[in-house]
Formats: structure tokens, C-alpha cells, sequence
């Protein structure tokens, strides 16, 4: 029994050291507002006491990945190929207050961001 | 004249709590150092946090604290026994530093002291049945719009209005097993009370995401179980259904506590799963204890092209007690939110000194060093003047 669990902690090891070991580079990531809807904006934006349906600070609310475009876009927040965008002013806390308040994203994620609105910032 | 002070205060918490709610969870560090093995020797709810009972307020005078009167409304009034109130009043001043790959922010060093919490908490129970509830007005530490008015405009006060916990159980008579409905955060991990830490804000367990769930709870000797079915909240919360179910097992030995959990939620937009463990020794002698959690986590996207993410997110660190009403913390910190992408990691080291003068009477100070990726770093100091009903 001991065994086993022995082996089973050094594949464990094993497959996650091989996996760190391939990690791949922040900017090989496909700059999809999908992606960085789910994985960026809803975690640390959409958060339950800020930019929720609930909270809506400000009167914005994040978690609907449509009207979270559309209200970026139509408040010009973002401009497509513009990477002097005030939401990354916002998130770099560059003439504006920080976004989030409590800590900024990784920069590779706020890179992220740039990269999607360089690229035209498609829906 | 001590009555009176007494009344007053109460009074004024009354009043208070009314104004802003927050966040309440236990102090899972007093398990094994306050002659307790479980969170629910002294809180009324089958995995502890909020409203504390009978035994739990006589420690709050007797161990906890550097004495005084535990009971509600500072023992000015004998409630019967099928009621329990309680409250919750925090003020708070922070204060950040953070430096992005811009430079610095132009919001460092601004000090912000805000109401931070104001709940008022209440129970009624009669035949193994119990009715829970805690309401107040969310707060919040900073001006929501920025300078330039860019932003649209927020809704009124009564919006913020929200009742964080309401939920009814049944605990037959000599059973072992708890059933719980209603809204409440499922257990899952160590409980910290702060909810800015990794583990309870990446994990699903921030400030206002206590979801609407179905709860069994058996409580062994030496070991308790939690599961529950849960979903976001359907009237105020989340535009996108959430539903999902959390289940959390711990075992206990004379010292120490080991626990194991999942938790599994689903949106239309993604899967979000989390396996992990937690671990409590209590070092006697040298009134210590060491607190460890580690969670492994798997999200899947449905529409993205880059379509899974394995996460990772731990604390641990020790908590000592010095002298009666004293203990001060020292924990490491990580979340990964995405194993396989490089330089999206945060690192940080948190410390807390909390000191318990009276029952009823908190000072907590807490300091936090952050390094976020390779570029930000973000430092906070914050102090809190925490009053309990």
C-alpha cells in the first residue's frame, strides 16, 4: 500500500514536472475574446463585489461575455487596432486608477489584452 | 455606569450594522488551541462561521480573549433558547503600494479607511429546526467612478441591500447528520476569515459568493463531512447560471486535523473543477499551529480556442500564540492560474497580528507582499478595529 502511494507521488511528480517544462510562452496564447472573457476578465473583474450582475460597480457589469463586448466597444473603452486604449490604461494604472484595485494582472495577461485589441479586437 | 457604556454600544451596533455587510467566516486557527476539535463547538452552523453559540461565546471570555463577558449584547440580556443574535462591525484603513511594468500606481500610498463590515445575524430554532439569517448593505473601500466620469452611473443605496446568509437546518434529536438549505458558502478547505487570501477568492469563496445550496453534514468523533449541491444566486446574482456541487472530508487526531475536497461548477461558458487537501497540527508547547491547503484546479472553455487551463493554489504557514487574546501569522501564498503558460503566477506573504483585549474587542493588522507575474509587485497594510455583538 505504502508502495503504491509512493509511486504514485513520484508519477505525479514526474507528469507535472514534464508538464512545467513545456510551458509555453505567454504570447504563443490565442488573443480570443472568448478566452479572455472566461479566463481574464470574469475571475478578476467580474468578481461578486465589483463588476457583477449584482454589484455592477459603476454600472458595469462583466459576466455576460456579449454585453461585456459590446459595452467595451460602444464606450470606447476599447479601439479596435488601438493600443492606446483606456482599458489598458486602466489595467496598467496609467492615467487612470488601476483596474483591479487590489492587484494587477499578471502582464502577460494585460499583454494579452493588448495583442486582441492590436489585432482588430474581434468578437 | 458599566451598563450604560455596555447599552450604549450595543445600541450603537445595532444601529451599525444596519449600514454596511461584509464578510464573516470563523478563526479556523482557534480548532485544537481553544479546548475545541471542531468549528461547530462553538458556532451554530454545522461547518462553523457566523453566529457563535452558547459554549462558543463562553470562550470568546474565558480563552480567546483577555477576558470579559462573551455573551450576546455583552450579557445584558438573557435571550431564550431557541434565539441567538449576533453582529459583526469592522472598520478598516488600508493602505497599497503597487508598481506594474508602467511604474508605479498613481494610487499608491493613498490611505482609504471605510466602513468594511456591518452584519447583523439572528436564529430562531425550535424542534431541530433552525432558521438563520444575516443582512446588511454591502460596503465598499474605494469611489467606484473614476475621476474623469467616464463610467456610467451606480444605482442607489437599497440596492446594496443583501442578506449574504439565510438558510434553515434540521439536526434530528441524537443524529449525527445535519441538513442545511438555503444560501451559504459550502465548506471546502481551511475557512480562512480572510477573504482576500488565494485560497478562498480563486477558489470561488470571495466576498458575496456564498451560493444557494443543499447540505448534508455528518459530524463523527473524529471526523465531519460536508456536501452540498449548490447554485449561484438566481434572483440577484450572476447573470450566468452556475450550478455545481462541493464536498469536503476531514478526520481528526488528538493535534491535528487532515482533510481532502472537491468542487465542481458549471457555466455555460466553462466547467471549473478543484481537488485538494488541507492539513491543521497544533503544537502545544509552543502554543503553535501550522495550516497548509493545497488545491489543484482544472478549467475547461467551452467556446475559446485555448480550452482548458490546470491551475494551482496553496497556503501555508504557522499561527502562534504568544499570550492570552494574542496570535500572530505568517503564511506563503501562491495561485497559478494557469500551470502551462509561463509568467502568469502570483506569489505572496502575508502576515497578521490579531489581538483580543476584552471579549467582544478586536484589533487585527495584516500585511501582504505580492509578486504577480514577473512585472507587478503590490504591498498592503491594512488595520481593522473588529467589534463583535
Amino acid at each position: 500500500m505504502r508502495s503504491s502511494v509512493r509511486h504514485l507521488a513520484i508519477s505525479g511528480a514526474v507528469v507535472l514536472l514534464a508538464a512545467l517544462a513545456s510551458c509555453t510562452e505567454p504570447g504563443e496564447r490565442y488573443a480570443d475574446w472568448e478566452f479572455i472573457h472566461a479566463a481574464i476578465i470574469v475571475p478578476n473583474c467580474a468578481t461578486s463585489s465589483c463588476h457583477s450582475s449584482l454589484s455592477q460597480t459603476a454600472g458595469i457589469d462583466f459576466e455576460d461575455v456579449d454585453a461585456s463586448y459590446d459595452f467595451l466597444i460602444e464606450e470606447f473603452f476599447v479601439v479596435p487596432f488601438q493600443e492606446e486604449s483606456n482599458l489598458l490604461f486602466l489595467l496598467n494604472g496609467v492615467e487612470r486608477p488601476l483596474m483591479p484595485p487590489d492587484g494587477p494582472l499578471p502582464k502577460a495577461d494585460v499583454d494579452l489584452v493588448k495583442a486582441w485589441i492590436a489585432q482588430g479586437a474581434l468578437r | 455606569m458599566n451598563l450604560l457604556r455596555h447599552a450604549f454600544i450595543s445600541f450603537a451596533v445595532l444601529v451599525l450594522t444596519w449600514t454596511l455587510a461584509g464578510d464573516a467566516h470563523a478563526y479556523p486557527h482557534f480548532q485544537f488551541s481553544s479546548d475545541t476539535d471542531t468549528c461547530s463547538t462553538c458556532h451554530y452552523a454545522p461547518a462553523g462561521g457566523g453566529l457563535i453559540n452558547a459554549w462558543g461565546r463562553e470562550e470568546a471570555g474565558d480563552t480567546l480573549s483577555r477576558g470579559g463577558d462573551g455573551a450576546a449584547l455583552h450579557g445584558l440580556l438573557d435571550m431564550p433558547q431557541w434565539l441567538a443574535i449576533g453582529g459583526d462591525l469592522r472598520a478598516a484603513a488600508l493602505m497599497k503600494g503597487i508598481e506594474t511594468s508602467e511604474g508605479t500606481v498613481s494610487e499608491s500610498g493613498k490611505l482609504h479607511i471605510f466602513p468594511m463590515q456591518a452584519d447583523l445575524s439572528a436564529r430562531a430554532e425550535h424542534k431541530g429546526f433552525s432558521l438563520t439569517a444575516v443582512v446588511g448593505l454591502r460596503g465598499k473601500a474605494r469611489k467606484s467612478a473614476p475621476p474623469d466620469g467616464s463610467m456610467r452611473s451606480e444605482s442607489g443605496a437599497l440596492s446594496r441591500l443583501v442578506s449574504r446568509e439565510h438558510f434553515v437546518t434540521y439536526a434530528p434529536e441524537d443524529s449525527k447528520y445535519t441538513m442545511r438549505g438555503g444560501r451559504f458558502y459550502a465548506p471546502y478547505g481551511l475557512r480562512l476569515a480572510d477573504h482576500t487570501s488565494y485560497i478562498r477568492r480563486r477558489a470561488g469563496f470571495g466576498m458575496l459568493e456564498e451560493t444557494y445550496g443543499l447540505g448534508v453534514s455528518r459530524r463523527g468523533d473524529a471526523s465531519e463531512t460536508h456536501v452540498t449541491a449548490h447554485v449561484s444566486d438566481p434572483i440577484l446574482g450572476s447573470t450566468n447560471l452556475t450550478y455545481g456541487a462541493t464536498a469536503m472530508h476531514e478526520t481528526r487526531g488528538d493535534a491535528h486535523a487532515l482533510g481532502a475536497g472537491a468542487r465542481l461548477r458549471y457555466t455555460e461558458s466553462n466547467m471549473h473543477g478543484w481537488v485538494g487537501g488541507h492539513y491543521k497540527h497544533w503544537f502545544e508547547g509552543q502554543k503553535l499551529m501550522i495550516m497548509a491547503e493545497l488545491n489543484a484546479g482544472y478549467q475547461r472553455f467551452s467556446e475559446a480556442p485555448d480550452n482548458s487551463r490546470l491551475q494551482l493554489l496553496g497556503y501555508v504557514g504557522p499561527v502562534w500564540f504568544p499570550t492570552d487574546g494574542v496570535s500572530a501569522s505568517l503564511a506563503y501564498e501562491h495561485y497559478d492560474e494557469d500551470l502551462l503558460t509561463k509568467y502568469v503566477e502570483r506569489h505572496a506573504i502575508t502576515s497578521t497580528i490579531s489581538f483580543l483585549p476584552r471579549a467582544h474587542y478586536e484589533l487585527f493588522l495584516m500585511g501582504r507582499a505580492e509578486r504577480i507575474g514577473t512585472a507587478s509587485r503590490s504591498f498592503t497594510g491594512m488595520l481593522q478595529l473588529h467589534y463583535y455583538l
